[in-house]
């Protein structure tokens, strides 16, 4: 099937853009989610803001300390990168995970994030991160955290006219180890169950699941057992507690064990 | 394997800097390497660390007549008498190490014109498309042919089997 009938638009600032935004408007950044969604019509916006020439959002860079990621970077240029590589390998991990280089080369970064599909690595390598989220309108600039920015599958704290324009990841703790595991049926499908971990000894414990909820969940009860000094398989059982289905649970308690494991080796 | 050279080039480092961190330089990218083997591909800033003052950046180019592709993966940043380049190069199908060497250097040139100019907007591809080749499309054109020939030679003999039964 092909779209329904739209309105293209192609800014060429992001003030432009925020102009063409509203409640028929949709953002187009990478396209591998929306135009599949476009597709089979199970998205049928009257007007499409294509962001792809607003070059201002394309940005990968380290300024004070901090990692700026701007929304419209390529997944497969956060994976190539050598600062991400080496200051927050947690996203080299998960991204390498995000279907196959060929979505990785279109897909965006700020496009993962704004679909919030709970099966989505990225939204959770950043929830493990305590990245910001910063969202720009014609009411002007506000910052959210992962908590208050994913609210439900598919659904964010993104208002109709507004925008992702960066995403902000502070530096990790001094000498913290990462880890990102996941399970899927088959390689670069959806992902069953994962965990994104962060460890720096006891000072510093960072435990977010996938699949676990809606959106990303951080795991505060294994966390704060971890920084306790409760092994790896303890602070599993904890964080993989509230799930009511048995072999999720199973899975996910495994799959936190390992990344646990991984990241404090 | 790692290449490391320094792009000559006179200035201050922070106007260096300035033309290293914008985009300007990224871009369609083509060279003809030894024994003329013409390149074509793309050369893209990846990162940019305002902390250290380097850039990250990804040249990859393909043949355009034949099999072969060259990458590159490298570090630029400002230095004593100019910019300083790390990259670590991988050839695949039949390029040589010759031709990664050449990628460098179509690397290297085209950060020395963005830092000379302050930052200069990206050449046109110089080798082009490989389809724009008429040695190419020749060569495409006759494999075609061929394709099509043992298709309808091997319709003709199953039609004539199948008649049989």
């Amino acid at each position: 099937m092909k779209p329904a009938p739209l309105e293209y638009v192609a800014p060429r600032s992001v003030e432009e853009a925020l102009g063409a935004l509203d409640e028929d408007a949709k953002a187009l950044a990478g396209g591998q989610s929306l135009v599949p969604l476009l597709n089979f019509r199970l998205a049928r916006p009257a007007r499409l803001v294509d962001l792809n020439g607003i070059d201002a959002l394309a940005h990968l860079r380290r300024s004070a300390g901090t990692l700026r990621i701007g929304a419209l970077t390529r997944q497969a240029v956060l994976e190539r990168s050598r600062l991400v590589r080496d200051g927050w390998p947690l996203l080299t991990q998960a991204v390498g995970h995000v279907a196959h280089p060929a979505v990785r080369n279109r897909g965006t970064v700020g496009g993962s994030v704004a679909h919030a599909d709970p099966a989505a690595e990225l939204p959770v390598a950043l929830a493990a991160l305590d990245a910001r989220f910063h969202l720009r309108s014609p009411r002007g600039m506000r910052t959210l955290d992962a908590a208050a920015l994913f609210h439900a599958p598919l659904m964010t704290a993104l208002e109709a006219d507004e925008l992702l324009v960066e995403i902000e990841v502070p530096p990790l703790p001094r000498g913290a180890g990462t880890a990102f595991v996941e399970y899927a049926r088959t390689h670069g499908d959806f992902a069953l169950a994962g965990a994104a971990v962060v460890r720096a000894g006891r000072e510093h414990a960072a435990v977010a699941l996938l699949g676990a909820g809606p959106t990303p969940v951080r795991a505060h009860d294994a966390e704060r057992a971890l920084c306790a000094g409760a092994t790896a398989a303890e602070a599993a059982r904890l964080a993989a507690a509230a799930l009511d289905d048995d072999h999720r649970r199973a899975l996910t308690t495994e799959l936190v064990r390992q990344a646990i494991e991984e990241a404090s080796a | 394997m790692r290449r490391s050279r320094t792009v000559p080039v006179d200035g201050a480092a922070d106007a260096a800097w300035g033309a290293l961190a914008g985009p300007a330089w990224s871009g369609p990218i083509g060279f003809v390497a030894a024994g003329d083997a013409a390149y074509a591909g793309t050369l893209r800033l990846i990162d940019a660390d305002e902390d250290r003052r380097a850039v990250g950046g990804h040249a990859q180019a393909r043949r355009t007549t034949g099999w072969g592709g060259v990458t590159a993966s490298f570090a630029a940043r400002p230095a004593p008498g100019g910019v300083a380049l790390d990259a670590e190069i991988a050839l695949s199908g039949d390029a040589r190490a010759d031709d990664g060497e050449a990628l460098l250097d179509a690397v290297a040139a085209r950060l020395e014109a963005a830092v000379r100019a302050g930052a200069v907007p990206a050449p046109a591809a110089a080798a082009g498309s490989p389809a724009d080749d008429p040695a190419w499309r020749r060569r495409l054109a006759a494999r075609a042919v061929l394709a099509i020939g043992i298709g309808a030679a091997a319709g003709l003999v199953g039609a004539r089997l199948g008649r049989r039964r």
